[in-house]
């Protein structure tokens, strides 16, 4: 009889670890191009305009961000302010391409601007079946159940004896 | 008598080590039991990859977050369109040749940076950070083919549906908005040009439709074509 419980006990650590590596295993998906992807580069993208130091006509260019393995982002910002302030900003997350630029006139120099955002994602198609997780569903609901009901048996047959 | 008595109670140690027995079997029991209803649950109530994105409040955000910037797309003024129909968010999908009439959840961007799903296989997503359905521009929903044990989701029947055939598109407010099924194809899921076709459409207001279809990729867990069921606005 110890041995039978302890086999019980066996099978049910090796059920409990069949359900847990299907479960673990539920969620995964291929990944493009947006947030969230977490197979791409990290953001490596400067956003803030620079500082314009001679007061004279110059270009602020800032690059963009790279995020995921879908499209390439490649901000390109910056045009040239008339003695000024130029602002530009760019690339947000996961997007195709970003642009902004705000060319400043006036007459200080010497003042600096933060980029805006500007990016356009698109999301990849989703992932809406998960018919082919069935099998392991199954097996694992018909040894589980199996177990347990053996188990309701052998303790009612315990409890009457 | 002492010998009955000793049958039912042979012995102190025996009755511990019949306590001992009992208490593992009832525990080994307990475990099975809850593990069988915990893959039961699991395998038909939640779907994979649901929404993470953040909520409606944080819409209009972008700098920084993780809301794509086509974040809250409406139309510009004069693109609406001469039917005046309500901006209203969708609140239930119909078609009536599938006998579907499902609750429609809104969804946004799920961990794998694809359009999230409805968080059950009965209900109907609609990508929220898209276009409204009835406005110019595509309106995209999904639903699931199938659950974790490969019983009917929401869409399951959905490659049967015909050209010509309605969509109805209830909003929160109870307005009908009415398509018609003018194509029906499948892509594969790695096709990255028909992301932006569907996310991006142009060319009337569509209301596009995405179930899975294909054989089973068990690597990455997911079929290996979509069905993309595209309607227009009737007029």
């Amino acid at each position: 009889m110890k041995n039978k419980t302890i086999s019980m006990l066996m099978a049910a650590l090796l059920i409990i670890t069949l359900g847990a590596a299907q479960a673990h295993a539920q969620t995964s998906n291929s990944g493009s191009g947006t947030t969230g992807n977490t197979s791409g580069t990290s953001n490596t993208g400067t956003g803030d305009a620079t500082t314009n130091t001679s007061g004279t006509d110059y270009t602020t260019n800032s690059t963009g961000s790279t995020t995921g393995t879908g499209s390439m982002n490649t901000g390109s910002s910056g045009t040239t302010g008339t003695g000024s302030t130029s602002i530009g900003g760019t690339s947000g997350t996961g997007g195709t391409s970003g642009t902004s630029s705000t060319s400043g006139t006036g007459s200080t120099g010497g003042t600096s601007g933060s980029g805006t955002t500007n990016s356009t994602a698109t999301p990849g198609l989703p992932n809406t079946g998960a018919g082919g997780t069935a099998a392991m569903n199954i097996a694992t609901l018909l040894a589980t159940g199996i177990l347990a009901g053996a188990g309701a048996m052998y303790i009612r047959r315990r409890s009457i004896a | 008598m002492p010998e009955t008595a000793s049958f039912c109670y042979p012995s102190t140690n025996m009755t511990r080590a019949y306590d001992t027995k009992t208490i593992g079997a009832a525990f080994a029991t307990l475990l099975m039991a809850t593990l069988f209803v915990v893959t039961l649950i699991h395998a038909t109530a939640f779907a994979p990859d649901p929404d993470e994105s953040m909520d409606d409040a944080s819409i209009g955000t972008t700098s920084g977050s993780s809301i794509p910037a086509m974040a809250s797309k409406q139309p510009a003024p004069e693109q609406i369109p001469a039917s005046n129909l309500p901006i209203e968010k969708p609140s239930r999908l119909s078609i009536p040749s599938l006998n579907i009439d499902a609750n429609v959840q809104h969804v946004g961007i799920g961990k794998s940076g694809n359009m999230a799903v409805p968080n059950n296989f009965t209900d109907v997503g609609w990508y929220r950070y898209g276009t409204i359905p009835g406005q110019p521009g595509s309106a995209v929903m999904d639903g699931h083919v199938d659950n974790g044990l490969a019983l009917a989701g929401v869409f399951k029947y959905l490659r049967t549906i015909k050209k010509g055939s309605e969509i109805y598109v209830i909003t929160e407010k109870g307005s009908r908005i009415r398509f018609l099924v003018t194509d029906i194809a499948a892509y594969d899921y790695t096709d990255k040009s028909v992301d932006k076709k569907v996310f991006s459409g142009s060319g009337g207001s569509l209301l596009y439709l995405i179930t899975c279809t294909g054989d089973w990729v068990p690597g990455n867990k997911t079929y290996d074509h979509r069905l993309i069921v595209t309607a227009q606005l009737a007029q």
